[in-house]
């Protein structure tokens, strides 16, 4: 066919097979992100002939508005509560059923499908569960903290909760994900490194996990970290779904911020804004990551 | 069996080990003795590395109970048992330096898991100064180890050698009253293991400790151990010095897996000790002429003799060197089989003959093993030699 060196049809073999994807990303992902940043800084709106220039006009209103002020910190709050006791359960659970499975796999396997549920489970309707258990008068568990006589508190409509009912559903939802992270992470262990510990005079559980399982699941508990912050970042079905944001934005966060002006109010320019802080707040995030403790869970 | 120690520091009593319905351990008996270099010798699968498990307290048996000095450890952990392992992947922490690596086993017996807390360690001064204490015994064994420069790499930048070195160094800091080595060699190069081979004696010379050694290798076997204890299918079929197991195979089986070279066996048939036959050509006579026998011979016991016993023709040459290894088929003589061929090791030097030539092959009676055809068993009484 074409008289092409050895070398170049190699390279069109490659160009070929990563060309579509990268094309994809470029239009869907890239050139759109420009786009919003670009918009962020204009005071366009939904279906606007016009737009000008505003500056950092947008950024500002964010930042200086108390309502944009609280999705912000209402997300870092909910990232900061999610991430480390998500990672803390899963890692806990995966623990129990990697050892459970040495004298019962049945019942491990049984009770990992029951904790990966509510991440094959579609969270609108899990929220519909979570919010029947946790409705204020006829909910199974005020009922139940009625009946031990607890006070009953109003989950989603006291406004200094309701971040931290969504951030308890929120790690209930990610602890199946991590688990399963975790599991593998385990099964990968090397038996001799436990007997080395063991024989080392290693002899409690406490001992072993801080002498091998911390230290070899060091790769794992980094990308679990990673996948949970960025997902936390995100939250925005349960918000949606439960409380709206509400009570008066007490659970307002950054995506469902984004969603109710750029999508509700149609303030194409702010939304933008919006996005392009969360954009910043995950890359930084991710980057700080990889970047302080890539060098120490890697051990050659 | 010869008389190896005072103190047995280690003792198997009817020992089984059953994993479901695979027996992997047999009913199996047996006795460390403190201070000797003693080797369990077996191919993979014969339930050595079970049996060292089960010493180390990694382990338990299914019957039967372990003892060290004559009390029962069965239920006891490793870390009571104050044994020490260097495991056949070596199993060194990854995370941590080749000092920490030598020194956890210091740390975990004598600082308190208070101390051993990932930030208390870093800041606690009654912490600090028990490491100061541990670290300078770890630099002695590191020194002794030739380690001394590598202390603060990680394992994943030293070559295998240098591994198995901190390995050994981790096992050696604490003292402890034996040593269990699994296959420690067998990751390594040719050239390194028959240095480290050395080093190994040496330490065992220099501690005075009881070594345990799993090998599948009987050159190491031979060469490092005091005693072998040779294992087939979970049992111990075998147990003796090295020269024992080589010059008195208690069976086929062992004469067969002892000897660099695989024996010969010739088996013989009925009336074959009668005058004028094979057996008495070699300078053997047996009080018992209805005995079935399997004779043995090494190949590197047999010789060129004009007027040797075994004679046939050469159908295969194999240059080696120094030597040279001739396969010869046997001609038809009193109590030989038809077919019986004989490998035999000789001289290069004294090959002066080529494929289908004809030659003589003679060996020293007391060279000659004589086995119980049925069972295998070494024939020990009946049978004269000529000196």
């Amino acid at each position: 066919m074409f008289n092409l060196s050895r070398k170049s049809r190699e390279a069109l073999t490659d160009m070929m097979l990563a060309g579509p994807a990268t094309l994809a990303m470029g239009m869907l992902i890239f050139i759109p992100v420009i786009i919003v940043a670009f918009l962020s800084f204009t005071d366009y709106q939904m279906g606007a002939k016009t737009l000008r220039w505003v500056g950092v006009d947008n950024y500002a209103t964010l930042i200086s508005d108390p309502i944009g002020r609280r999705a912000i910190v209402n997300t870092l709050l909910y990232v900061a509560i999610v991430v480390p006791f998500s990672i803390a359960l899963s890692l806990l659970v995966a623990i129990g059923l990697h050892g459970m499975a040495d004298w019962s796999p049945s019942f491990s396997k049984a009770l990992r499908a029951a904790y990966f549920l509510p991440v094959a489970a579609t969270l609108v309707a899990m929220a519909l569960a979570w919010q029947m258990l946790l409705h204020p008068s006829i909910g199974l568990i005020n009922m139940a903290l009625i009946h031990v006589g607890l006070p009953a508190p109003a989950w989603f409509s006291d406004r200094g909760l309701v971040m931290y009912t969504l951030a308890l559903i929120g790690i209930w939802q990610s602890v199946g994900y991590n688990m399963v992270l975790f599991l593998a992470g385990l099964a990968v262990i090397p038996q001799h490194l436990y007997d080395a510990a063991e024989v080392d005079g290693a002899v409690t559980v406490w001992d072993r996990f801080w002498t091998v399982t911390w230290p070899m699941l060091g790769p794992t508990t980094l990308f679990v970290a990673v996948i949970t912050a960025t997902n936390a970042f995100r939250v925005f079905e349960t918000v949606a779904t439960l409380t709206r944001g509400g009570p008066a934005f007490a659970s307002d966060t950054l995506v469902y911020a984004l969603y109710r002006e750029g999508f509700v109010y149609f303030k194409v320019s702010y939304a933008s804004a919006i996005t392009i802080v969360f954009f910043v707040f995950v890359c930084t995030l991710t980057i700080v990551q990889y970047r302080v403790l890539q060098k120490r869970v890697h051990y050659t | 069996m010869d008389d190896y120690g005072s103190e047995d520091v280690m003792g198997f009593q009817a020992v089984s080990r059953r994993f479901g319905s695979t027996e992997i351990l047999k009913d199996l008996t047996l006795s460390i003795s403190d201070g000797a270099f003693t080797a369990i010798l077996g191919p993979s699968g014969c339930g050595k590395s079970t049996t060292l498990r089960l010493m180390a307290g990694l382990d338990q048996p299914t019957e039967g109970s372990v003892t060290m000095f004559g009390r029962d450890v069965s239920e006891k952990r490793p870390a009571e048992r104050n044994i020490a392992m260097v495991f056949q992947s070596y199993a060194l922490y990854p995370h941590l330096s080749v000092a920490e690596n030598i020194a956890l086993p210091l740390l975990m017996r004598e600082t308190s898991a208070f101390q051993r807390l990932p930030l208390i360690s870093k800041f606690s001064t009654s912490s600090r100064s028990k490491r100061a204490g541990i670290f300078e015994r770890v630099k002695a064994i590191a020194e002794m180890l030739d380690l001394g420069d590598l202390l603060h790499r990680k394992p994943g930048q030293l070559s295998g050698g240098q591994q198995q070195r901190v390995a050994v160094g981790r096992a050696l800091v604490r003292d402890p009253t034996l040593f269990l080595l699994d296959e420690p060699l067998s990751n390594l190069d040719a050239k390194l293991r028959i240095q480290m081979r050395s080093e190994l004696s040496a330490l065992h010379r220099r501690t005075g400790r009881a070594f345990v050694y799993v090998t599948h290798d009987q050159t190491e076997a031979m060469g490092m151990a005091d005693r072998i204890l040779l294992m087939l299918d979970g049992r111990v079929i075998q147990d003796g010095t090295p020269r024992s197991l080589y010059e008195q195979p208690q069976n086929t089986k062992v004469a067969g897996f002892i000897g660099g070279h695989s024996m010969n066996f010739l088996v013989l048939q009925r009336g074959a000790t009668s005058a004028g036959g094979l057996f008495a050509g070699l300078g053997l006579s047996c009080s018992d002429p209805s005995m079935e026998m399997t004779l043995g011979i090494r190949p590197e016991h047999l010789d060129l003799d004009p007027d040797g016993p075994l004679y046939g023709k050469v159908e295969h040459v194999e240059y080696l060197g120094g030597e040279t290894m001739i396969e010869l088929l046997l001609d038809r003589q009193i109590g030989l089989e038809t077919g019986s061929k004989l490998r035999a090791l000789v001289s290069s030097a004294r090959v002066p003959f080529g494929l289908g030539d004809a030659i003589n092959l003679g060996c020293k009676p007391e060279l000659v093993h004589v086995f119980e055809s049925g069972s295998g068993e070494r024939i020990r009484t009946g049978i004269e030699k000529a000196a």
